[in-house]
């Protein structure tokens, strides 16, 4: 099956044309007839920049809606200035690791966005990734807080045990007073049963690139990068970011003459293959990547490969989900009132197992202090009706379902490979 | 009324430097900058960017200026070294160029 972006909406079809840069004759008709609130609704903030990019690039002036451009210009300046931030903040902790004799390897976002977009600001990110090794991690945490970097309160009073808890050596870390955040990895996160791959050897691979003037830092190899972009934003996150992520990999398939033959062998026998189909046949489809058919073919997938890339196409044109406080799409889809009101009273009970009174008091003020305000954000931008939330339950069960779906199970009763790759 | 700067920068020997550590980034026209130490993010104008671009510590505001007339065909000579100098000050009041020296060679 493929993904035909005529089968999307029209606010879907269009920003995927927009991207694969189509021709401005064949994306003027699809714009003068577009609803640019749900254009913009439905493609999230972490697009817009590129977006705005390729409009500007392909639309007449005054094709895009006044209010439209301007949200959208206003994204791209925001984060080129954010950008800005975070190239400086990388500066320093590059500096840092290296005096203390730290290797590491810069992932994603800011690894990506010098190389492949024609604009680092094209590309905006939550927070600085980077890699370690495991064997460093704690010491390179160390480093990081002796550079002024701390935990962020909201993440400080994360209960020790429950869905929520995350292990001390886990949390982000944050520039204070500015809305960096910093997540050190000592493995990639997608990483896990029963992928099998040699991050060792990814380290042996990995190779030094120009982040920006004057900064050099080693980033995964391009073969690598590929994988821990395809794993990442499908297998990790279910295609949550939205068409960012898969721009990254059509951006890398676009810039690379990669080995697919050499790639479809070592993602068979890593086990993610599955995934990496997927992601790939995705880019091809929506965004036009170069992924050539018999690579496709070649690579296993699920018994019903149909419904996961439905589902993992639904999940792209997810934004609602960045709407919508998580919070309230976990209790109201828990699966029935009952479930709903206990992890309700639960999250609202502040003693939790292992903590004291005075962490759960703690936990309680900064709840009150950081999530009211996103509430009340929600509440405002018309994010809290039935529709909004209905959809955000939705998507989450998809993502349930895509984990069934790909699950090494469904892989493995699929049907074979078409052909080999020669 | 075209701007009339201080008496210290109407000397047009001094060489205007860019503090250090400044990250900068071009979009749609404009130059964006951020100071890491005062944490300050600043959005320059065309002229402004092409004089911060040039404040390097050798060009003299003399130099500056002549090389924005030759870059922006039709400005008027005065209105152009009017344009500069009054760049020049609002960098410098804004932090972003260090105290300027008088250029004693070259």
């Amino acid at each position: 099956m493929s993904v035909h972006p005529a089968s999307l909406s029209p606010e879907a079809s269009f920003v995927c044309r927009a991207l694969e840069r189509s021709p401005p004759q064949d994306l003027l008709p699809l714009a003068r007839a577009l609803d640019w609130r749900a254009c913009l609704d439905g493609t999230g903030r972490l697009l817009w920049p590129s977006l705005h990019h390729a409009l500007l690039e392909r639309l007449p002036p005054g094709t895009v809606p006044e209010w439209a451009a301007a949200r959208l210009a206003d994204a791209a300046r925001a984060s080129a200035l954010l950008h800005l931030q975070r190239r400086s903040e990388l500066r320093v902790l590059l500096a840092g690791l290296g005096d203390a004799g730290i290797p590491v390897i810069v992932l994603k976002g800011m690894a990506i966005a010098s190389v492949l977009y024609a604009d680092p600001a094209l590309r905006p990110m939550v927070d600085i990734d980077l890699l370690v090794p495991a064997a460093d991690a704690s010491r390179a945490r160390g480093v990081l807080q002796d550079l002024g970097l701390r935990v962020p309160e909201r993440w400080q009073v994360r209960p020790r045990t429950g869905p929520a808890a995350k292990d001390e050596a886990d949390k982000p870390l944050e520039r204070p007073g500015t809305p960096l955040l910093v997540e050190l990895h000592g493995r990639l996160e997608w990483m896990r049963a029963p992928f099998a791959y040699d991050l060792e050897a990814a380290w042996a691979r990995s190779v030094t690139v120009a982040l920006g003037p004057d900064l050099r830092a080693r980033v995964l190899s391009p073969e690598d990068t590929l994988l821990h972009l395809g794993m990442h934003l499908s297998s990790y996150h279910a295609f949550e970011h939205g068409l960012r992520d898969l721009l990254d990999v059509t951006l890398l398939v676009e810039r690379h003459s990669f080995d697919w033959i050499a790639l479809a062998a070592a993602w068979i026998g890593q086990g993610t293959a599955g995934w990496m189909r997927l992601t790939l046949a995705l880019a091809r489809d929506l965004l036009g990547a170069r992924v050539p058919d018999t690579l496709l073919a070649a690579l296993p997938g699920p018994a019903d490969m149909d419904a996961a890339e439905a589902l993992a196409c639904e999940r792209l044109w997810s934004a609602p989900l960045d709407q919508v406080p998580p919070a309230v799409a976990t209790v109201l889809g828990a699966g029935g009132p009952g479930a709903g009101a206990q992890l309700a009273l639960g999250r609202l009970n502040p003693a939790r197992p292992g903590d004291g009174l005075r962490a759960a008091l703690r936990r309680a003020a900064v709840d009150v202090k950081t999530r009211v305000p996103r509430y009340v954000a929600a509440l405002a931008g018309g994010h809290l009706g039935p529709r909004s939330i209905r959809r955000a339950i939705a998507l989450r069960r998809m993502q349930r379902r895509l984990s069934e779906l790909m699950s090494p199970t469904e892989i493995a009763s699929g049907p074979p490979a078409a052909q080999p790759l020669e | 009324m075209l701007y009339d700067p201080p008496a210290r920068m109407k000397d047009t020997r001094i060489a205007p430097n860019r503090i250090q550590g400044v990250e900068e980034a071009p979009l749609q026209g404009e130059l964006m900058l951020y100071d890491p130490k005062t944490g300050r993010f600043f959005v320059l104008n065309r002229t402004m960017a092409f004089v911060w671009s040039r404040c390097d510590g050798q060009r003299s505001v003399s130099d500056i200026a002549g090389e924005l007339l030759a870059a922006f065909a039709g400005v008027d000579e005065a209105r152009g070294r009017a344009d500069v100098d009054q760049a020049l000050a609002e960098l410098r009041t804004l932090g972003l160029t260090a105290d300027p020296e008088a250029v004693t060679s070259g």
